[in-house]
This record gives structure tokens, C-alpha cells and sequence, in this order.
């Protein structure tokens, strides 16, 4: 007889405690309560193409490399080397107004050069760095929120500058001209909760195609 | 936390890694010495044009020097593309596909005799003169007409080293010596060749009039508007196979071209095409 109330009283705990565990996870949902909040996040993207958006001015600007085909006393002695880029550095301030909506700036910085070849000899005769810098208002949207993960999408336009820096030989040239810049990203997530892990992918623009970064939260959540 | 940071410092130097890196191949190599190249070209197109029509004129000579009996014979074996027609056997007119495409004025005496005087008119351009200066050697000299090219001086001497009374230009072994100026309208600029020949253009029996075996020549660029100018040291030979290299000199570098034997001269000037408007 003793026996059976020893049972009782074990499956009696045991129903208890699942009760507790079910009653907790319906407490946790209800304390994340949403509040506006400041985001920073620094990433680092890859750039596979150095004429980010279709940037006409920046073509205008660089017309004396258009190749004109006609009859010249001064045929190209050098040419160009392999152009190899830095990736792309981005900052980004986002301030999320809603648990949808985001809106924030972005400041990326990406690096292009290479260097120049004797036509004859193969020799390095000078080199070539683009220095491109963007600067442009963004908003994020959030389609999929959860504490500790979320996904977006997100597209910002602005503008750019490119410092080209060209050397052969004795003769440096230096040439500063703007452009329309900016980022659009089909595929973003973070996960974590303050400090956070960021990637991106399916992105066009500044930052890169892909891109991998960190970023942190300020007063994300209140609890209640 | 050093611990912390030293993690993401590793993190940070990999995806630097990662994102760093090349996204465009090297540029193909220029030819440099491209323009050198094309005063070549156009030169050698122009020395090609004369001994064209020096070709048309020994073989009008062996048609008229050829018996009446078989003049059909040699209208047909050397001039195929044509028909010969003329109303008083003085001057002569060849006819392709109903236009007439050379005009030629004989002298009483047969080219092959010195001092004779045969003249040939291309269509769209002025007639030039070959004179016979003896020595199986005939010389044109002319000033300021105009040919495919606007000729502004052209002193030429072909020196048949085969035969005595060559039948054509192509069927004998010729020697051409000399020098020519020329201008040519190159997008919109006027540009003056001159050529002078520093090692004769030798030409081979059985080959094309354009076809040279060996040879040299100094080269000089001018453009009339902009009064940029260059010069170029040219050679050439024919390689055994049927290539013919170049070795170009311009801006004191050096470049060989390979090219194929009659790269450049696939036209056909026998047709009624405008060679004003021809463009390198």
C-alpha cells in the first residue's frame, strides 16, 4: 500500500514539472516586449566587381581610358595587371523603430588596385589604387524576428567617391570624381542577442555579395 | 575577455582573407608598336598599287607585242577578269563586269624598248606614267595626283632581273627601289606617309604582285592636323612557310609580327571598288 503512494507521489512530480516547464516558456514569450532600440554593426564584405552600381559619372569620369580606335603616334606601351580589391569595410548605424523597420546610415570603404606592365618586358612600370568610399541612408526591413535571430532584407543609395592614384613611371596623376552609390541586400540575418553575429548574402552594392559581420544592441529588449 | 578579442581578431584577419582577393585577369598586352605597324601597312599597300599597275601594263605589252592570231590566247591566259577592247590600238580599255576598270595608252614602240612611255589610268584615279629607262628598268615619277591615295611624290624603279622582256610583273623576278609620299584620310585627320626603300623589295617570279620577298624600308608619319609625326624602321622577308615576318622598330622598340603572305591584300583592285574609301 505504501508502495503505491511512493509511485503517486513520483508521477505526480513528474506531471508537475512539465506543467512548471510549459508554464515558464509562455512566461518567456510574454516578457520580450518590443522597444525601440540603437543597433551598430562593422562588417566585412567580398567585391567581386569594381564598378559597383552601373555608374555612369563614374565612367564619365575616366573617359581618357576609353580605348579610341584611330591612328595614334602614341600606342600603349604598358597595361594593366591583375586588379585585385581589399574587400569591402562597412559601418553601419541602424536605429529600429519598430520590430519590422529599421533605419540607419552606412559608411563602406573598398580598395581596388593593381599594378602596370612593360608591353615589351613584363617589368612592373608603376601601379594603380581606386579608393572608393560610400556614404548613404538605409532601411532594413525585418521579416523574421525572433530574441536571438532575425531576417532581413535591407537597400540603402547615396554617394561615393573614388581617389584613383596612378603612377608610370615619373608621371603621377590623381583624380577624385563622385558617384551614386549604395547596397542592396536580398538575404541578411543576426544571430545572438546584444552582441550579435551578422551575414549577409545575395547583396549588390558597396558591401559586397556576401558579408560577414558584428554588431551590437543597445537596450534591445524590456522586460517586464 | 583577451581572450575574446584575441578570437576575434583571428576572425577578423580569416575573413579578411576571405573577402581580399583578385577579380579581374591582366590586360592583354598592347602592340606597342601598332603604329609603326600601320605606316608599314599603308606603304606597303601603296607600293603594292603601283606594281599593280605596272603588272597591267607588261601584260598589255605582250597582248599587243602577240600575233593576231593569238591574241585571243593571251586575253584569255592574261587577262582573265577582263575584256579588251579599243578603237584605234592606241589606247585600250579593260572591262570588267561593264565597267572600265583600267584605261591604257601604249606608245608605238613596245615597253620592252627604252624610252618608251606606257600610261594607265585606274578608274576613280589620275594616269601615271612608266617610262623605260633601260637596263630592263622602268621608273615612275610623279607629283600631286591622286591615286588610292593622294600621292603628293612617288619615285619608283622596277629592275626586272629575270627576263628580258618580262610578260608580267607576277611572272618575273623584279627589284623595286625608290621612294614615295602619300596622304591618307584617317578619321577625319589627314595623315602624310612617306617611304623611303633602304633594301630593295624583291619580288619573285610566280607570286602575287603584292608579294614581296624580302626587303626594308624607313618610315614617316606625319598628321597634318595635330603635327604629331613618328618614324619607323621596317624589314621583312617571307619565312619558308607561306608567312611573311615583319620586324618593326617605332619609338626605339622592337617588335616581330608573323603574319599571313597576303594578309593584307585579299581586295581585288581589278573591281570597280572606290579604294578612296578604304580604311586600314
Amino acid at each position: 500500500m505504501k508502495r503505491n503512494w511512493n509511485r503517486k507521489i513520483i508521477i505526480a512530480f513528474v506531471i508537475l514539472s512539465f506543467t512548471a516547464v510549459k508554464a515558464q516558456d509562455s512566461i518567456t514569450n510574454v516578457i520580450h516586449k518590443f522597444k525601440p532600440y540603437h543597433d551598430v554593426r562593422l562588417t566585412l564584405g567580398t567585391q567581386k566587381y569594381e564598378i559597383i552600381l552601373p555608374l555612369l559619372l563614374e565612367n564619365l569620369g575616366d573617359i581618357d581610358e576609353v580605348y579610341i580606335n584611330s591612328f595614334s603616334f602614341h600606342p600603349d606601351t604598358y597595361y594593366a595587371g591583375a586588379v585585385y580589391t581589399t574587400g569591402s569595410f562597412s559601418a553601419s548605424y541602424v536605429y529600429q523603430i519598430t520590430k519590422k523597420l529599421g533605419l540607419g546610415a552606412t559608411m563602406a570603404y573598398c580598395s581596388f588596385y593593381n599594378n602596370y606592365l612593360d608591353a615589351e618586358t613584363n617589368v612592373i612600370v608603376g601601379k594603380s589604387v581606386r579608393n572608393h568610399i560610400g556614404i548613404y541612408p538605409k532601411m532594413y526591413n525585418t521579416w523574421f524576428s525572433r530574441p536571438k535571430f532575425s531576417i532581413y532584407s535591407s537597400m540603402g543609395l547615396g554617394v561615393g567617391w573614388v581617389f584613383k592614384n596612378n603612377t608610370v613611371g615619373e608621371e603621377r596623376t590623381h583624380k577624385t570624381y563622385w558617384n551614386i552609390t549604395g547596397q542592396y541586400t536580398l538575404l541578411g540575418f543576426t544571430i545572438g542577442e546584444k552582441l550579435y553575429a551578422t551575414g549577409e548574402i545575395l547583396g549588390y552594392g558597396t558591401e559586397g555579395i556576401v558579408k560577414i559581420g558584428v554588431g551590437y544592441r543597445f537596450n534591445s529588449f524590456k522586460k517586464l | 575577455m583577451k581572450s575574446t578579442i584575441f578570437k576575434l581578431a583571428i576572425l577578423f584577419i580569416a575573413t579578411l582573407c576571405f573577402v581580399s582577393c583578385q577579380i579581374q585577369e591582366p590586360q592583354t598586352p598592347p602592340d606597342y608598336t601598332k603604329t609603326g605597324r600601320i605606316m608599314f601597312s599603308f606603304s606597303d599597300r601603296n607600293i603594292c598599287f603601283y606594281s599593280n599597275l605596272f603588272d597591267k601594263l607588261l601584260r598589255m605589252n605582250t597582248y599587243i607585242q602577240a600575233a593576231d592570231s593569238d591574241k585571243q590566247n593571251v586575253e584569255d591566259s592574261y587577262f582573265e577578269s577582263f575584256k579588251i577592247r579599243s578603237k584605234d590600238n592606241k589606247t585600250w580599255y579593260l572591262i570588267n563586269s561593264g565597267d572600265t576598270i583600267y584605261t591604257i595608252n601604249s606608245d608605238n614602240k613596245p615597253f620592252s624598248s627604252i624610252g618608251s612611255r606606257f600610261s594607265i589610268k585606274r578608274m576613280y584615279c589620275n594616269p601615271i606614267i612608266f617610262e623605260n629607262t633601260g637596263n630592263n628598268q622602268w621608273n615612275i615619277k610623279t607629283k600631286n595626283i591622286n591615286l588610292q591615295d593622294s600621292i603628293i611624290a612617288t619615285e619608283l624603279n622596277f629592275n626586272c632581273t629575270s627576263d628580258s622582256i618580262p610578260k608580267s610583273f607576277e611572272s618575273a623576278d623584279f627589284n623595286i627601289t625608290g621612294n614615295t609620299k602619300f596622304i591618307v584620310n584617317q578619321y577625319n585627320n589627314q595623315i602624310t606617309f612617306s617611304c623611303s626603300i633602304t633594301k630593295s623589295f624583291k619580288h619573285l617570279k610566280n607570286s602575287s604582285f603584292c608579294n614581296f620577298n624580302i626587303g626594308a624600308c624607313t618610315l614617316m608619319a606625319y598628321n597634318n592636323s595635330t603635327l604629331e609625326e613618328g618614324s619607323t624602321q621596317a624589314e621583312f622577308e617571307k619565312l619558308a612557310t607561306d608567312m611573311q615576318k615583319i620586324k618593326i622598330i617605332y619609338n626605339n622598340r622592337t617588335q616581330t609580327y608573323t603574319v599571313g603572305y597576303s594578309y593584307n591584300y585579299s581586295y581585288n583592285f581589278d573591281t570597280n571598288y572606290d579604294y578612296y574609301n578604304f580604311r586600314y
